[in-house]
């Protein structure tokens, strides 16, 4: 009996191993690439052996062949541009939705809810031409603007505020806080979790986003880095310069990467936390 | 401190009105607790007075200050709440201290005002620790410190003791009391425990569906209730109550046939009620030895078989009927009664308490008087 | 007395008017509701305005076409290529995807450090951009010496042409939609799974339930709301995320891998025929509210069985 339960776990984990190996085989194939001599020959490119000496000179010809500075110039300031934005605009809207009362609440509420299924990319087109007429179009703010308001970060917020007991408020305004206060030293410390696992949820979601940014803007100045690899990716897949590819999937994908090998738990736990409704 | 005054203060969420029509003084530095049902609307009153509700008219004072249009931070009142509300992110300190570093007192006095509420009330171990580190005692001495480090002049308290067992419950009770006598704050307290109300209060006011159904001490609340109402509501085990019918001037007849006369002075209260329901207290009920015969003019005797027997130490619960009516009997001497024998039981009139039947006030003068006094 | 209630009720109603509650409400509401206005609920009635006209080329000004556009657009044949693709492409990416995750949650539920390991590393892909992971597979299906084919060779199997025949295409993106989203839809799982208290399967063992009972009449009826939720995600994504089209195979070869948002964003980017691109647009809008009526009703649905 022991026996077979050694066995059973034995298989398990050779089993479990072996997925996760092949699942991240594209990773590993990433890695091992880009740091592979740019003259090795082109027929053994997929071995996953790092049978070489690494070098960096696919990233140093990545980064020189790219504006890679200003890519992620710009990305990083869309990404914490929209997230400060929505940071503002759910706290408010759930914070109306979870204590206040005011007709046609439930309504309002659904409507919100639409976001989550009509998502801003479905709405290229006409968006595309509401941003052309507001002189929006090829600004970073035209890239940012259709995600201030976030359907999904309201949700999450509101059910937070409900679960908190309304006596904390109560107590707070007796101890002399303004509702400004009550928000600030009580609601959204309590919220804590919550807003974190929407900043994590919304800065991965925009710091990949393609479409919408390629929609909007036009002058290389306002390119993202999604932009950046995939022009980058298909100059140099013309020319089989795949070591080269693997250093700039890498560039783009490594702040994230770094985060989350970071704050695996955080992460994990805040993508989870999105799905319980 | 101050004194308190509500002035026909009516409140009602939506279409149901939860508060109708209160009038009501409290003296400076009294203790007075609000006691009744769940909805009787004896919370509300307290989050009324707070400033955490709007009142839909009538008006509130504090002092000589009329604070309907006040906001609550500057009405200077501290609130205790059921579940405490200590806030779960900040310290011990800083759960006390909030208030006021919100009002914008420097860190060094602020320190030292933490630091002499925590003593004087056996928390200084404990003001780095995180509320929920705490025990229940423990957290309800934290709301404690937090409402009484302001010097408010009005504390009220919604049920603080209610989250405690029963032992922790008494012991902090008699601290509370012990702290208010102290420092003469003029306090509201809420509670659905009778006991709690007989035993902290300087006056108590029952309240009922709204209302206010009587207001005095303790002890004549017990004695002479106003109604049916609070004649039920207060005394464990409650007020048995007996139906009789009105068979003649100062002539009543009881379910099983008895009939008792009144003395002249209740009867001509009864004026032309036709029914009335007896009230007696169950200390107030004799089990005395069976074919024991010697009647009292105004005595009800009768036998019954016991249907439980409930011990309390030095004093028993005896259960048993009088007609249909369950009766219950507080006694130390129960004369050998026990489940399922017959037993004789008696009361005086003198001791008991007339109720009309149709809207159950009381009918007996000492009552009558009361009422008269506090609406 | 009487005069007394009616004055008072008079003077609440004349405060619910002025409601200070009800002007906070819409005052904190607003900035969000603001941005919703612009950026959702007027494009879905600009769009819909936007179908019934045209702009013939040359002309100066729109015509109002009545359905012309929508019957254009029916009849172009790229458009029903699009959208049987999109068909197919949902369901073979939604089933392979959900079923996968879950069985990933199945072994992978229970908390240790090994465990935590192989959930992140099956994660991971969700984090990455999709144009990101479009660029590795690029090399994974390159065909000959790309990572599919060079270890397939190992195992004696021939080349494939993964992306440039039509017959394969299509599936190729759907293999890597897959993979990227699997991990995603394992974590839901993993939290659904987590919510089922342990008495349940102590009472099915009492009862003498088996391993594969226990999945079918504990597990399985227990995440019915977990699995509604992740399928609509799941179906969600299948509209709104082309971008490894546009990186991978710009909807070719021959059409064979053109989605319906691909399509919409070459007739508005490429062809500069905005009244297709408008139009299609209409139809996806419709097919999403289509989904969110039958999923709010699933869901809630889902909600009234939990309790």
């Amino acid at each position: 009996m022991n026996l077979k339960k050694y066995i059973g776990a034995a298989v398990f984990f050779v089993l479990i191993s072996t997925v996760a190996i092949v699942w991240s085989a594209p990773f590993l194939w990433m890695i091992t690439a880009s740091f592979r001599p740019h003259t090795f020959g082109g027929l053994d490119m997929a071995s996953l052996w790092p049978n070489f000496v690494p070098t960096i000179d696919n990233y140093r010809m990545a980064w020189e062949s790219t504006e890679f500075v200003l890519y992620y110039i710009n990305t990083i300031i869309i990404v914490i541009g929209i997230l400060a934005v929505q940071l503002v605009t759910i706290t408010l809207a759930a914070y109306a939705f979870a204590r206040l009362d005011f007709p046609f609440r439930t309504f309002l509420f659904y409507l919100f809810l639409l976001q989550l299924m009509i998502v801003p990319p479905i709405l290229i087109v006409p968006n595309l031409k509401t941003m052309v007429t507001l002189g929006l179009y090829d600004t970073l703010i035209g890239v940012m603007a259709p995600y201030f308001a976030s359907a999904f970060g309201t949700f999450l917020l509101r059910q937070t505020f409900k679960s908190i007991p309304r006596d904390f408020e109560d107590a707070a305004v007796i101890d002399g806080c303004s509702w400004f206060q009550v928000l600030r030293y009580v609601l959204i410390p309590l919220a804590k979790p919550a807003l974190i696992a929407f900043s994590i949820v919304s800065v991965v979601a925009h710091w990949n986003e393609y479409l919408w940014p390629l929609m909007v803007t036009d002058s290389p100045g306002k390119r993202t880095l999604t932009i950046g690899l995939a022009s980058f990716t298909r100059g140099a897949e013309g020319a089989s310069e795949w070591g080269l590819i693997a250093a700039g999937t890498m560039l783009v994908m490594l702040p994230l990467m770094l985060l989350f090998f970071a704050f695996q738990k955080q992460f994990i736990n805040s993508f989870m936390f999105s799905g319980i409704k | 401190m101050a004194s308190i005054a509500f002035k026909q203060i009516y409140k009602s969420y939506g279409n149901i009105s939860v508060i109708k029509g209160i009038d009501l003084e409290i003296k400076d530095g009294e203790l007075v607790v609000f006691i009744g049902p769940s909805g009787c609307g004896k919370s509300t009153m307290l989050r009324l007075l707070a400033g955490l509700e709007e009142e839909d008219s009538g008006s509130m004072y504090i002092g000589d200050s009329l604070v309907n249009s006040i906001a609550p931070k500057d009405r200077n009142i501290a609130m205790i709440f059921q579940n405490y509300a200590l806030y779960p992110h900040m310290t011990v300190a800083e759960n006390i201290g909030f208030g006021l570093k919100l009002r914008g007192m420097n860190k060094k006095n602020r320190i030292r005002a933490v630091d002499e509420t925590a003593s004087l009330l056996g928390l200084e171990h404990l003001l780095t620790k995180q509320p929920r580190q705490l025990s229940g005692g423990q957290r309800q001495r934290v709301a404690m410190g937090r409402a009484i480090i302001r010097n408010p002049k009005v504390f009220l308290m919604d049920e603080p003791l209610s989250n405690l067992d029963a032992k922790l419950r008494n012991q902090m009770r008699i601290e509370i009391k012990k702290l208010q006598r102290r420092l003469k704050t003029t306090t509201i307290f809420v509670t659905h425990d009778q006991i709690e109300a007989m035993t902290l209060a300087d006056r108590i006011v029952v309240l009922n569906d709204g209302k206010v159904q009587q207001v005095g001490a303790p002890s004549k609340l017990y004695s002479s209730p106003v109604n049916k109402f609070v004649a039920g509501f207060l005394g464990s085990p409650s007020i048995n109550f007996i139906h009789a019918r009105r068979t003649g001037d100062n002539e009543l007849t009881l379910p099983d046939g008895q009939c008792v006369l009144l003395p002249v002075d209740q009867a001509q209260i009864l004026s032309d009620l036709r029914e009335v329901e007896i009230g007696i207290r169950p200390e107030q009920i004799d089990i005395v030895k069976s074919r024991q015969t010697t009647m009292e003019e105004n005595t009800i005797t009768w036998s019954s078989s016991v249907s439980l027997i409930e011990s309390l130490g030095s004093e028993k619960l005896v259960y048993s009927y009088h007609g249909e009516h369950e009766v219950a009997v507080k006694t130390t001497n129960s004369n050998g009664a026990v489940e399922g024998s017959n037993i004789q039981l008696s009361f005086s009139m003198n001791n008991a308490h007339l109720f009309a039947l149709n809207d159950g006030r009381c009918l007996s003068p000492l009552a009558g008087i009361a009422q008269k006094g506090s609406i | 007395m009487r005069d007394n209630t009616t004055t008072h009720g008079k003077k609440r109603l004349v405060k619910s008017f002025f409601n200070a509650e009800h002007i906070k409400a819409w005052l904190y509401l607003s900035p969000a509701l603001l941005f919703l206005l612009l950026f959702t609920y007027y494009p879905m009635v600009q769009v819909l305005w936007d179908s019934f006209f045209h702009r013939p080329y040359g002309a100066d000004k729109e015509l109002f076409v009545g359905f012309d556009n929508y019957s254009r657009l029916l009849n172009d044949e790229n458009f029903i290529t699009a959208v049987k693709n999109n068909f197919i492409y949902a369901i073979g990416t939604v089933i392979p995807s959900i079923v996968i995750g879950f069985g990933f949650a199945l072994c992978l539920t229970q908390s240790s450090r090994f465990k935590n390991c192989i959930r992140s590393l099956l994660f991971f892909p969700t984090l990455v951009p999709l144009v990101a992971a479009a660029a590795l597979w690029m090399f994974i299906y390159f065909p000959g010496i790309g990572l599919l084919d060079y270890y397939l060779a190992k195992l004696g199997i021939q080349s494939t042409d993964w992306l440039g025949s039509p017959d394969n295409a299509l599936y190729s993106l759907m293999m890597l939609t897959i993979w990227k989203n699997a991990g995603f839809y394992m974590l839901f799982f993993i939290a659904g799974l987590q919510g089922i208290g342990e008495e349940y399967y102590e009472a099915a063992s009492l009862e003498g339930a088996g391993w594969w009972q226990k999945l079918r009449y504990v597990t399985l009826p227990l995440l019915g709301p977990t699995s509604a939720f992740v399928f609509v995600i799941a179906l969600i994504h299948v509209f709104t995320h082309v971008d490894h089209v546009i990186v991978m195979t710009l909807g070719g070869p021959m059409g064979s891998t053109n989605l319906v948002l691909y399509y919409i964003y070459q007739n508005a980017h490429e062809f500069n025929d905005l009244a297709k691109a408008t139009t299609a647009t209409v139809l996806s809008v419709m097919v999403l509210l289509a989904i969110s009526f039958f999923s709010i009703r699933t869901m809630e649905r889902g909600i009234h069985y939990e309790s």
